[in-house]
């Protein structure tokens, strides 16, 4: 058995699994609560968008009410798609998914602008996913 | 090989000064791309859906035909 072959049926064979297979519902329950909260935060203190540079193109763009309202329905939207009882329609679960990627895309290109900060990094890679939660998306299934 | 790295980097600059419109450009491809592979898999499905009623019921009349023939045959003998 080649390393190949051996990678494919263990630690590749597993990551496959957890990628296309294992529930999803874990990530955007996640992802609901942080955009919820950094939404609320985001309405609460509007002056971090002077104060964090990765926030600074929307406060020059003199929209902030908007990104703070987008940020948090995108979260509320897509917790309210994820703890329902019964699955939603497809585009239903499909635009709350966009939503979320929106969102964090936005927040990981603004981050990258800076260097590889923790912050980008983090959002990077929580943007990667919601990319993949998009691909994943099914007719059938949650 | 140097035109295209500048090309590259080009790009990258101009979607990191516009974060907003890179993330839609990108959640837009991404969300068409798994919308037209629904709708294709389900034409798809229903395709196979059809040429499978359509197999059960050639093979319900061909059955029911072997049957007929065999009522005839018993009855003749």
């Amino acid at each position: 058995m080649n390393l190949l072959q051996r990678f494919r049926e263990g630690t590749g064979g597993r990551l496959r699994r957890i990628l296309l297979e294992a529930p999803w519902s874990n990530h955007d329950l996640l992802s609901g609560l942080i955009l919820s909260l950094i939404g609320l935060l985001l309405l609460a203190k509007p002056e971090l968008y002077a104060v964090l540079r990765t926030l600074n193109f929307i406060e020059q763009q003199g929209h902030t009410d908007e990104w703070s309202f987008l940020i948090l329905f995108s979260g509320l939207y897509g917790l309210i798609v994820t703890l329902w009882c019964v699955a939603p329609s497809f585009w239903i679960r499909i635009t709350a998914r966009m939503g979320y990627a929106l969102c964090f895309l936005t927040l990981a290109f603004s981050s990258l602008r800076f260097s590889t900060t923790p912050s980008a990094v983090a959002f990077s890679l929580i943007a990667l996913w919601s990319i993949v939660g998009i691909l994943r998306t099914q007719a059938s299934g949650r | 090989m140097a035109d295209n790295a500048s090309g590259w980097s080009e790009l990258l600059s101009a979607i990191f000064s516009n974060p907003e419109k890179g993330a839609l450009f990108l959640v837009l491809l991404a969300g068409a791309w798994r919308w037209i592979r629904e709708l294709w898999r389900e034409g798809k499905e229903d395709e196979h859906h059809e040429s499978l009623v359509e197999t059960l019921m050639e093979e319900n009349r061909r059955l029911r035909e072997e049957l007929r023939k065999e009522k005839h045959d018993h009855h003749d003998e």
